[in-house]
């Protein structure tokens, strides 16, 4: 790819991906420096990677910078665990967004980043499954559970409601 | 036992489930008339009843068979199906009996529907316009940081010697014109550097250096005969604080090592044919000579540490030399990667 592809797609892909791992991370500094790492790996190979593919390469390269330093600070204690199947609450919710930001908040990180691949990026099961180097089958049923997830939260709140 | 209305909810009751008799529906349908507000409480005692078409096994089923892939129930497994567009044949069936078996179906349906993510919601990277780059200012990061390094490094090589300098030899004057004549004999002599040590350290960088150079004799040497009888001594013309010094004594030539006249003659005239084409050469400079064909491979100093550099840093790095009319060298500039340094002589 061109310089100019390059900055293409900076201009067309840097939101989406920090989009991406923000609501992932939840952490801005983070985000923004994961972010400017995956930009900093695409530029470094701006010759080899494929301008139509140069998106793809940045939540890959993106998603598992997250995933390195997800690990690493859970190995050092500094990652808040959230429990996977509580439905707490607190707070007012002013409208479905927030409730389903609030539900998205407490699924796991690979529930999250498939759903969010999914649902934000419209990428179809083979992509999701190359950026996250999970199998197809993995894929699904970890989209089809935080579905699950995310409805029963809904209905949860309804209820409460 | 006539309706009246603290006893109406049983009649009520019996109506919902058709227990009631043909007269007591008559005195219900009187009291109802009588009291038409009751008539809504009696609507209402409908909803309570499952309708006899929702048949409870077949609910428990649905809700009860898990997916094999998944380990979701029917139900949820088909919905999701659905609203990821992923409904095989036999999904498409399963769904469409499902929604004829369980009312649940669209109400579950509406809420998985709101499970989808707004792909619309903008984020915006604060950091974009740093990350956009200019043609002009194109420089890789590890190219950058590899020439931070190769610039550091030939700065540090720069600022030894000017490569051009480095092999001159040191132009000496002998004050004794015989022995200046004749020193040249390498046969008979040999001639080393000594007293380097003396040098003013004030010197300045550039300036010749005082070297005193001392000629001392071979273990067998060829004198010719106007010669022998004197003690060979060298002074450096630049060496103004250092007056002439005597070469170490020379050991007494006994009776057979003289040679005779005519052999004497012969190997002077070798010696003169070897003196007229070899350059005479002190044996510090033979020794970078070596160092120069051998190690250098007949290269500057300065060439070979670019090239080094060059493999080990993978930067283009060449050297620019201006030289004046004398063919010396004036200015000198090394070229690396994005960086270029220059220096006057």
């Amino acid at each position: 790819m061109t310089v100019k592809e390059y900055n293409n797609a900076v201009e067309l892909h840097s939101d989406h991906v920090f989009r991406f791992i923000l609501k992932s991370i939840r952490d801005q500094e983070k985000a923004k420096d994961i972010v400017q790492d995956a930009f900093e790996k695409l530029w470094h190979k701006v010759e080899e990677v494929d301008a139509l593919k140069c998106k793809a390469y940045l939540f890959t390269t993106a998603y598992r910078r997250m995933i390195d330093i997800i690990r690493r600070e859970k190995k050092q204690g500094n990652w808040n665990e959230v429990s996977e199947k509580s439905y707490s609450h607190s707070g007012h919710y002013s409208d479905l967004s927030e409730i389903l930001q609030s539900a998205l908040a407490q699924l796991t990180e690979v529930q999250r980043s498939v759903i969010m691949l999914r649902d934000y990026e419209g990428y179809d099961y083979n992509e999701i499954s190359e950026i996250t180097n999970l199998s197809l089958s993995q894929v699904k049923v970890y989209i089809f559970r935080a579905r699950k997830y995310l409805k029963d939260y809904l209905v949860s709140i309804e209820t409460v409601v | 036992m006539k309706i009246n209305k603290s006893n109406y909810e049983a009649y009520f009751l019996d109506f919902v489930e058709g227990k009631l008799t043909a007269n007591q529906q008559a005195e219900l349908d009187l009291f109802l008339a009588v009291n038409p507000d009751l008539k809504f409480e009696l609507d209402s005692f409908d909803e309570v009843i499952l309708p006899k078409e929702e048949c409870v096994d077949k609910i428990a089923k649905s809700e009860l068979i898990r997916n094999e892939e998944t380990g979701l129930n029917e139900m949820d497994y088909l919905l999701i199906s659905e609203l990821e567009n992923t409904l095989s044949e036999e999904d498409k069936q399963s769904l469409i009996r499902l929604n004829f078996e369980s009312s649940k179906v669209d109400k579950e349906r509406a809420f998985y529907s709101k499970t989808k993510l707004n792909k619309d919601e903008v984020v915006l990277f604060p950091n974009k316009a740093r990350m956009i780059k200019k043609p002009a200012k194109l420089i890789y990061f590890y190219r950058y940081a590899a020439s931070v390094a190769a610039a550091v490094l030939a700065l540090f090589l720069f600022n030894l010697n000017f490569p051009d300098d480095q092999y001159e030899p040191r132009k000496i004057e002998f004050a004794n014109s015989e022995i200046e004549k004749e020193i040249p004999m390498k046969a008979a002599y040999v001639i080393f550097e000594e007293q380097k040590a003396k040098e003013p350290k004030t010197l300045k960088k550039n300036k010749p250096s005082t070297i005193i150079y001392a000629a001392q004799k071979l273990e067998k040497p060829i004198i010719p005969a106007s010669f022998k009888e004197q003690e060979p001594v060298i002074k450096i013309s630049e060496a103004e604080s250092l007056a002439e010094i005597p070469a170490k004594e020379t050991p007494k030539e006994t009776e057979n090592q003289r040679m005779e006249p005519n052999e004497v003659e012969k190997q002077e005239e070798k010696i003169a044919q070897v003196s007229a084409s070899e350059e005479f050469v002190p044996l510090v400079q033979f020794a970078k000579n070596k160092f120069k064909e051998e190690v250098l491979k007949n290269k500057t100093l300065t060439e070979t540490l670019a090239e080094e550099l060059a493999a080990a840093t993978n930067q283009k790095i060449s050297f620019e030399a201006v030289k004046n009319q004398e063919g010396k060298t004036e200015q000198l500039a090394i070229n690396i990667g994005k960086f270029s340094f220059s220096r006057k002589k």
